[in-house]
C-alpha cells in the first residue's frame, strides 16, 4: 500500500457512470482505496445539481459549504461522493466547545526514553492539510464564530497554513479538499428548529466559494430512497405504503411551512418509520414510535388529521373533534 | 333565565365554529401548501383576499357533527386551490345563473377527480362528504322542483363520471327518470371527461356545453311563455327554490350575484374601509373623559364590589400559578441575569487567585455568566364596558382579575383599560350639533369615557379594588372600539418594555346610535377596521382579540371566540396564553 502523503489521484472516470447522474463530466479517481476513504453505500441516491456542485469542489478545489435541514443527508451526500472516488475523507463533527487547540495542535506531555518531555502534536487541521483529504466540518454553524476563524486562510484556494507554536509554513497538499455542512445559512436560530446554532461571520461564508443547497427530494426520489433502504416493502402493497408515507411526511413539511406544527418529518424519519415497521409490522404503531411521540401533544389533532388523509384511518388522536359538540 | 338559553347557545356555536374553521383550514393550508389560507368573519381567505367555493356541499356547518363527513369540505377546497386557475375560471364563467350554477359545480368535481393516489384518505373523505350532501338533499324540497332535480341530477351524474363511482340505489331511483332525458344530448361531452380533467380550459369547453344544454332544456320546459320571460322566469324559479331550501342546496349567495362581482364588491369596500377609516372625524372632544377609577369611585362602594368579586371568584377553579407558568413559558426568553462565583468551571476568576495559593485544594476558581429566563413584556387589556356587556360583566371581570394575577406572577406588566361613552345616544355632543344645525358629516357624535383599571406600574395587589369597580355597570354605555384601541396604541407606546401586547376584550361590533344615525351604519366599524389594520402592520405592537361569545377575526387578525356562559377553568385560560403567545 502507496503512503498516504503521497497518493494522487491516476485515471478519470465519467461522472454518469459513477454517481448515475445525467453529466459529461469526468472525474478524478483514486485508484487504490485508502483506509481513510468511506464505505461505498450501494443504496445511496445522489441529487444532480448538488452532486454537481459538490464533485466541482472535489475537481477544481473549490471550498464547498452544503445547507439544507435536518436529515436531508448532506454529510452523507459529500462522503458518499468520496467513497465513490475512493477519495480519503474524515468527517469532524464540530460543536460549541471545539476549541483552536483541538483543532491546530497543542503542547501535550508524552514519554520520550522513559522521561516525560513537552512534545507539539498537531491537531487534526495540519494533519489533513497536508494529506489528500477531503476534510468535512459537519454543523459549521454549531462552532463558535471566533474559533472558526483558524479557518479562515485556507478557505483560501492554495491559502497557506501557518503554525504560530512551531514557526512552520504548512503549504496544503494539491488534493485537500474542504467542505462544510449547516442547517443554517449562518443566519442563526430563525425558526426555532436549530437550537445552539450561532451566527457565522459574514466575512467567512463569504469565503466558500460555492454554498450548495439540499432541500427535501421529490416524492418519487424519497420514496426510492426509502425503498432501497428498506428493501422489504418493495412489494405492490409495500410500495403503495411508501407513497403514502412519503405524502405525508410532505404534509408535514408543508403544514411547518405554514406555522401549523412544530416539527416535521425529515427523509430520516421516514426511513427510520419504514424500518419500524419491520419490527412491529403496524402502520400507525410505529409512525405513533418514529414521528408522533417527537411532537408537541397539542399537534397531535393536526397530525392525526395528516394522517387520516394519507391511510384513510383514524389515529386515537383524532377522535377529540367530535367531543366539542357534546 | 329561560330567555338566556338561546343567546347562551348562539355563543356557544359561534365558539365552535371557529374551532371548526381553524380546524378545516390546517388541513388545507398543509393539503394545499399554502400558508396564507384563513377564516376571517366566517369567510376563507387566501392571501388576504376572500375566496368563494360555491359548491352546495361545501359549507362548513353544524348540519353534522362528525369529523368524517366535515373533512371532504377542506380536500375539495384545497383541491380547488391547487388545481384550478381562478382568473381562467371567472373569465369562462357564463352569465346566465343556471349555466354559472353548473360551470362551477363541474369546475369543483373535476378539482376534486385530481385527489392524488398517494393520499386515499381524502378520496374517501371526498366520496364521504359528496354523498352526505346528496343523500341529505334527496330528502329536502330541491329534488320535488324539476328544475331542482335536473340540477341534483346533472351533480349526481358528473360526480359518478369524474370520480369513477357508481350512484348509490336510492339516488339512483330518483333521478332515473331525469336522466334518461338528458344524457343523450351530453353524451359525448361526459364521455370526454376523463381525458381532460388535466386541462382546466379543455375541461371548460365541455363544462360550458353541458351548462348551456342544461339551460335550454329548462327553457324548453317552459314553453307558454315568450322568450324575454323564459329567462326572467327561470332565473326568479330558481332563487325561489335556492330560498326555500335553508340549507343552501343548490349555490350558496344567489342575492349576492356571481363569484366574480364578488370579488368586485369586497375589493372596493377594502379601499373603502381604509378611505373611510382615515377620514374619520370627531365632532367634538369637549366633554370627553378619561377616568382613573380607584379615584373616582368612593373607596367604600369599591370595597364592597370587591368582597362581590371575590366571592365570584372563589366559584371559578382555576390554577392561577399553573397558568402563570404556562404563560412565563411562553412569553420569555433568556436574558442575562449577572455572574455566578464559586464555580468549579467556567472562566477564571481573577478575584479568587489568592485562593488559589492559600488553599491549593479548593478549586471553586471560576465564574459563569447567569442566563435566566425573563420577559420584558407588558400587555395590555382593553375591555368592552358597553351595555351589552352586562350579561357578561361578572364572568368578564373574574377572568381579567384571574388574567392579571397570572400576569404578574409570570413578570409581565399589565394595564387594565376600559372602554365607554359618557352618555347614551350622544348626550350633550348631540345637543350642540343639533343647536349648531346638524352640519354634514358629524363624525363621532357622542362623547368617550375611558377607564383606567390598573396602570401598567401599579401592582395588581393595590389595583384589586378598582378591578372590581368593572362590576358598577350603571357605567356602562355604548362603546367606540376603534379609538379605545388608538388610546391603549398610545398608552402603551409610552411603556419602556420591548414586548407590547394589546389584547381587546369585546362582545360585538362599536355602537352608538347618535353616530350612526349621522354617518353610515358602517362608521365606526369601518374606523375599528382601519385602526386594527394599522396596529397590526406594526412591528412593536401586537394585538390580539377576545371575542365574548363572538368570533371578531372580521376585525382582528388574531382572535379567539370564547363562551362565557359556563365556568372559566384553568384550560380557557391556557387557550389565552396561547392567544397571548401566537400575536408574539
Amino acid at each position: 500500500m502507496t503512503d498516504l502523503n503521497t497518493m494522487a489521484p491516476t485515471e478519470k472516470k465519467s461522472a454518469q457512470q459513477l454517481f448515475g447522474i445525467d453529466s459529461q463530466l469526468k472525474v478524478p479517481y483514486f485508484a487504490e482505496r485508502d483506509e481513510h476513504v468511506p464505505d461505498i453505500d450501494e443504496a445511496y441516491r445522489f441529487n444532480a445539481d448538488v452532486t454537481l456542485a459538490i464533485l466541482s469542489g472535489y475537481i477544481h478545489n473549490r471550498r464547498v459549504m452544503v445547507q439544507g435541514m435536518h436529515g436531508t443527508g448532506k454529510s452523507t451526500h459529500i462522503e458518499q461522493i468520496a467513497a465513490r472516488l475512493n477519495w480519503p475523507c474524515v468527517r469532524i463533527n464540530l460543536d460549541g466547545h471545539i476549541s483552536r487547540l483541538d483543532l491546530i495542535g497543542k503542547d501535550a506531555v508524552v514519554l520520550k526514553d522513559n522521561k516525560q518531555v513537552t512534545e507539539f502534536q498537531e491537531g487534526i487541521l495540519p494533519w489533513a492539510i497536508q494529506r489528500p483529504m477531503a476534510l468535512i466540518f459537519d454543523e459549521l454553524d454549531a462552532a463558535r464564530p471566533e474559533v472558526m476563524f483558524v479557518i479562515q486562510r485556507i478557505l483560501e484556494r492554495e491559502g497557506k497554513f501557518t503554525l504560530l507554536d512551531q514557526n512552520k509554513v504548512l503549504t496544503p497538499n494539491p488534493y485537500f479538499r474542504l467542505f462544510a455542512t449547516a442547517n443554517t445559512v449562518g443566519l442563526g436560530n430563525l425558526n426555532g428548529l436549530y437550537h445552539g446554532t450561532s451566527m457565522i461571520n459574514q466575512a467567512q461564508i463569504d469565503r466558500w466559494n460555492i454554498v450548495a443547497q439540499l432541500n427535501y427530494l421529490a416524492a418519487e426520489e424519497e420514496a426510492k430512497i426509502v425503498l432501497s433502504r428498506v428493501p422489504a416493502l418493495d412489494t405492490p402493497e409495500g410500495r403503495k405504503t411508501v407513497d403514502s408515507m412519503v405524502a405525508l411526511a410532505d404534509l408535514t413539511r408543508k403544514g411547518f411551512n405554514a406555522g401549523d406544527i412544530s416539527t416535521l418529518m425529515s427523509p430520516r424519519t421516514v426511513i427510520f418509520w419504514a424500518e419500524n415497521m419491520q419490527i412491529f409490522h403496524d402502520t400507525a404503531a410505529s409512525f405513533r414510535l418514529s414521528f408522533l411521540n417527537k411532537c408537541d401533544q397539542a399537534e397531535y389533532t393536526t397530525i392525526a388529521e395528516y394522517y387520516q388523509r394519507a391511510f384513510d384511518r383514524e389515529l386515537p388522536e383524532s377522535q377529540s373533534i367530535s367531543a366539542w359538540f357534546e | 333565565m329561560q330567555h338566556q338559553q338561546p343567546k347562551q347557545r348562539q355563543e356557544r356555536d359561534e365558539v365552535l365554529q371557529q374551532k371548526l374553521e381553524n380546524w378545516c383550514a390546517t388541513s388545507i393550508r398543509a393539503l394545499a401548501g399554502e400558508a396564507s389560507v384563513h377564516f376571517r368573519g366566517h369567510q376563507l381567505m387566501v392571501d388576504n383576499k376572500p375566496f368563494r367555493v360555491q359548491a352546495p356541499y361545501l359549507q362548513l356547518d353544524f348540519s353534522t357533527h362528525e369529523a368524517a363527513k366535515l373533512r371532504g369540505v377542506a380536500d375539495s377546497i384545497a383541491l380547488r386551490l391547487l388545481n384550478s386557475n381562478l382568473d381562467q375560471h371567472k373569465a369562462q364563467m357564463p352569465d346566465n345563473i343556471v349555466e354559472k350554477i353548473v360551470f362551477e359545480q363541474l369546475e369543483q368535481l373535476r378539482c376534486e377527480s385530481l385527489s392524488p393516489d398517494t393520499l386515499p384518505g381524502m378520496h374517501s373523505n371526498l366520496r364521504t362528504r359528496f354523498l352526505f350532501w346528496a343523500n341529505q338533499a334527496a330528502l329536502s324540497s330541491l329534488t320535488q322542483n324539476s328544475i331542482g332535480l335536473l340540477l341534483y341530477t346533472i351533480n349526481v351524474v358528473c360526480w359518478s363520471r369524474l370520480q369513477s363511482q357508481a350512484i348509490p340505489e336510492q339516488i339512483e331511483e330518483l333521478i332515473e327518470a331525469t336522466r334518461w332525458g338528458f344524457t343523450e344530448p351530453i353524451k359525448h361531452h361526459l364521455y370526454r371527461f376523463n381525458k381532460c380533467r388535466n386541462h382546466q380550459a379543455e375541461f371548460a369547453i365541455h363544462a360550458l356545453a353541458i351548462a348551456k344544454e342544461v339551460m335550454t332544456m329548462i327553457e324548453s320546459s317552459q314553453t307558454e311563455q315568450s322568450e324575454q320571460d323564459k329567462e326572467t322566469s327561470v332565473v326568479s324559479n330558481v332563487r325561489q327554490l335556492a330560498r326555500s331550501n335553508n340549507i343552501s342546496i343548490l349555490w350558496l349567495d344567489l342575492d349576492g350575484a356571481s363569484a366574480e362581482q364578488n370579488y368586485a364588491v369586497s375589493n372596493a369596500e377594502d379601499i373603502d374601509k381604509t378611505e373611510a377609516g382615515s377620514g374619520y372625524q370627531i365632532y367634538s372632544t369637549a366633554y370627553d373623559k378619561v377616568l382613573k377609577i380607584g379615584k373616582s369611585i368612593r373607596a367604600a362602594e369599591l370595597a364592597k364590589l370587591r368582597t362581590l368579586l371575590d366571592k365570584r371568584l372563589r366559584k371559578q377553579s382555576v390554577n392561577t400559578h399553573r397558568v402563570a407558568r404556562y404563560l412565563k413559558q411562553l412569553i420569555s426568553s433568556p436574558d442575562k441575569a449577572g455572574w455566578q462565583f464559586g464555580l468549579e468551571e467556567g472562566y477564571l476568576d481573577s478575584a479568587r487567585l489568592a485562593n488559589l495559593i492559600t488553599s491549593p485544594n479548593d478549586r471553586r476558581l471560576f465564574k459563569k455568566e447567569q442566563i435566566k429566563a425573563a420577559s420584558d413584556c407588558v400587555v395590555s387589556i382593553v375591555v368592552d364596558n358597553s351595555g351589552s356587556m352586562n350579561h357578561h360583566n361578572d364572568v368578564v371581570a373574574a377572568m381579567i382579575d384571574t388574567l392579571a394575577k397570572a400576569l404578574e406572577l409570570a413578570d409581565i406588566k399589565t394595564e387594565i383599560l376600559g372602554f365607554t361613552t359618557t352618555e347614551w345616544n350622544g348626550g350633550r355632543v348631540l345637543k350642540d350639533w343639533t343647536k349648531a344645525g346638524k352640519p354634514g358629516d358629524p363624525g363621532r357624535l357622542t362623547s368617550t369615557c375611558h377607564n383606567i383599571y390598573k396602570a401598567a406600574e401599579t401592582p395588581w395587589r393595590r389595583s384589586r379594588p378598582a378591578i372590581a369597580a368593572m362590576l358598577k355597570t350603571d357605567l356602562f354605555r355604548e362603546g367606540i372600539d376603534g379609538e379605545a384601541l388608538q388610546w391603549a396604541v398610545e398608552r402603551i407606546e409610552a411603556r419602556p418594555e420591548k414586548n407590547k401586547i394589546i389584547i381587546m376584550v369585546s362582545d360585538g361590533s362599536p355602537m352608538d346610535t347618535a353616530t350612526h344615525k349621522a354617518n353610515s351604519d358602517r362608521y365606526l366599524d369601518q374606523h375599528l377596521k382601519y385602526v386594527a389594520n394599522e396596529v397590526q402592520k406594526r412591528p412593536d405592537i401586537r394585538l390580539c382579540a377576545l371575542g365574548v361569545g363572538l368570533d371578531l377575526s372580521a376585525y382582528y387578525r388574531e382572535s379567539m371566540a370564547i363562551s362565557l356562559s359556563d365556568e372559566l377553568a384553568t384550560q380557557d385560560f391556557m387557550l389565552i396564553a396561547d392567544l397571548l403567545s401566537h400575536a408574539c
